[in-house]
């Protein structure tokens, strides 16, 4: 569960990092140096779920299940954003 | 780059190449994506479609259903070359799996003795013919009506077609990390170009590794020229030198002729207990048994990508720990991940429904192409003029693609309980039903309107989901009340998730078209809309 949030909390830094996306999540586009940050962010969350998966389930299975954790929260991000753009 | 290729620029030919290579084999790539996604659950299926099998083992340990199914083929099986018996798993029907290698083939000609037993009686346990999800499974890589061999060359064929469709989709999604996240519904065109896009991009590393690993599976088969040319063309040779790298150290004793009375199976349980603390036994094989050179095997659950390390080996007469076998080549180790990747055979529940989810996303990419396709040959033309027979074709065949295929699945659910218990070849009958109905499917959309053909056919889905649970109450005894109250997950799930599922296709069957406007797809577009997706479409997606 943890790596899988690890996983959300990345999809949703990295989203904030594009200019389409961040509109939608926020009232006032981020600055260049918020998207930096959010970048970074991201990218530590994801190597953090990553490394979550390796540690509880071991090289193989932990990166397939980081594959499949990714893949569920960009799809929750993205539906997020449907429900962000009709309102 | 300028440079004119075979269809202009070098993304202009891929684009051309993966509109076409997904095109092509559609049909077959949506088929083999929908029913091995169902293949995730086939254990789970399976034991939906038996509502005569018990949902638990009545408290039996594990020592005594492995004696029971052990003393059961002593009894009925004496002289079997192969006693094997295996233990139900989380996601299986609580019954003892036994099976013989018979010396002498039985009174109906079979040379093996296969049945299960119930915990409690001991007894073979009478269940309903009928080929559960086993048979969807199959289906995706056999397909159905058809030789095995023919099978699984279409579906290499149509694999290696989606292979192609994937890598050239990646090339010409020039925007694929600008547009991760983009899904804008209600646009028309737009909208399956996102839906397609999204669909594919976000599950990318489960469509790569599934694609990949699927043409592994018959590395031989594909290429057979590798295996001919290193290990010769007589078969016989060929399976000798392939067991040998395949099981390095597993030679099957020859039997001594000398009767042994066997070890106790208690003795070398606990053994193995010892080796593995935290893992489950999931079966006992014993080769040439009441032999004096009788060899005993067991094996437990594993829950990581590889299966090394899983099996013991036992003299079965003396009850002592063999050794260990030798290492498996690194080539093997490396195709038993990647088909254990392809499977999901390690996964836990959680795991394993984000590649049932990952397997839905396969299919949608498959649909939303189909419909992208024709969507984008509708717009191209002009007012008033009539659609050519090919478009015509394709935008009604897609509806019996799309749509079809789950109505026939939902139709196999349903004639599990309908069909009489006695029927012969029933499960047979069950998949006829399948197919009749897929072809009805077609039929349907071609014969009517297609706007209404598709809220109908969506609506029945619907029905047919919605009321999968209620089915079961009137002609099973395994119905939700029942499994719930005896704490059996897998058929409460079951019923749990036709009706979910027949839920959310009634919130799509709501935003269908409605009959009064007339627009020939789903989502309705507006021109401004219509306009935008013009201009997408020049990008060549």
């Amino acid at each position: 569960m943890a790596g899988f949030l690890a996983a959300l909390g990345g999809m949703f830094c990295i989203a904030a990092t594009q200019s389409k996306q961040a509109a939608l999540l926020f009232s006032k586009p981020p600055s260049g140096a918020s998207r930096q940050l959010a970048m970074g962010a991201g990218t530590a969350l994801l190597l953090l779920s990553a490394g979550l998966g390796v540690w509880f389930h071991g090289i193989g299975v932990g990166l397939v299940s980081f594959c499949a954790w990714a893949c569920l929260a960009a799809w929750i991000v993205a539906l997020i954003l449907v429900l962000n753009r009709r309102q | 780059m300028k440079a004119n290729g075979f269809h202009g620029t070098f993304r202009q030919s891929m684009a051309w190449l993966h509109t076409w290579s997904g095109l092509v084999l559609s049909l077959i790539l949506y088929f083999v994506f929908i029913t091995g996604t169902f293949g995730y659950f086939n254990a789970e299926i399976d034991h939906w479609m038996q509502p005569e099998a018990p949902g638990d083992t009545g408290g039996a340990e594990d020592d005594e259903l492995l004696r029971l199914g052990l003393d059961y083929l002593r009894r009925e099986a004496p002289d079997a070359t192969r006693h094997f018996v295996a233990l139900p798993g989380e996601r299986d029907s609580k019954l003892v799996y036994v099976f013989a290698n018979l010396q002498t083939p039985a009174q109906d000609g079979s040379e093996f003795l296969r049945t299960y037993l119930d915990p409690g009686t001991g007894q073979p346990v009478q269940l309903r013919d009928t080929g559960g999800g086993d048979a969807l499974y199959r289906m995706h890589y056999a397909l159905h009506y058809m030789p095995y061999e023919v099978a699984i060359y279409i579906v290499g064929v149509a694999t290696l077609f989606m292979l192609l469709a994937i890598v050239t989709g990646i090339v010409v999604h020039k925007k694929i990390f600008v547009d991760f996240f983009t899904l804008r519904l209600g646009k028309g065109q737009r909208s399956w170009l996102d839906s397609h896009n999204i669909s594919s991009v976000l599950a990318l590393p489960f469509m790569l590794m599934i694609t990949y690993s699927g043409l592994v599976f018959y590395t031989f088969d594909y290429s057979p020229g590798v295996a001919l040319l290193s290990m010769g063309t007589d078969d016989a040779t060929r399976d000798e030198i392939m067991a040998a790298h395949l099981y390095p150290g597993f030679e099957r004793s020859a039997p001594s002729g000398v009767a042994a009375s066997m070890m106790d199976i208690g003795t070398v349980l606990a053994v193995a207990r010892a080796h593995w603390p935290n893992d489950n036994i999931r079966f006992v094989n014993i080769d040439h048994p009441g032999d004096r050179t009788a060899r005993l095997r067991i094996g437990k659950t594993t829950d990581s990508l590889t299966r090394r390390g899983s099996n013991l080996h036992f003299d079965a007469v003396t009850g002592e720990l063999l050794d260990a076998l030798p290492p498996t080549p690194a080539d093997v180790v490396f195709a038993d991940a990647v088909l254990a990747m392809h499977e999901g055979r390690f996964a836990n529940y959680g795991l394993r429904w984000l590649y049932f989810l990952s397997g839905l996303s396969g299919a949608a990419m498959v649909a939303t192409g189909l419909l992208l396709w024709a969507k984008k040959r509708r717009s191209r033309l002009k007012q008033k003029t009539v659609a050519p027979r090919s478009l015509i074709f394709i935008e009604r065949s897609n509806l019996g693609i799309i749509v079809g295929l789950p109505l026939g699945i939902a139709v196999y659910f349903w004639a599990n309980r309908l069909l009489p218990a006695g029927l012969e070849a029933r499960a047979e009958w069950e998949m006829h039903s399948l197919f009749l109905v897929w072809a009805l499917s077609f039929a349907h959309a071609g014969a009517r309107e297609l706007k209404h053909a598709w809220r109908e056919q969506v609506g029945l889905l619907a029905a047919l989901f919605l009321l999968l649970p209620l089915l079961n109450a009137i002609t099973s005894e395994a119905h939700l009340g029942v499994s719930l109250r005896q704490g059996d997950w897998v058929r409460a799930s079951f019923d749990g998730f036709a009706f979910a599922f027949g839920a959310a296709l009634c919130l799509v069957w709501r935003r269908l078209t409605p009959p009064e406007a007339h627009t020939p797809l789903v989502m309705a577009s507006t021109d401004k809309a219509m306009s935008r997706a013009a201009t997408a479409s020049k990008a060549g997606v």
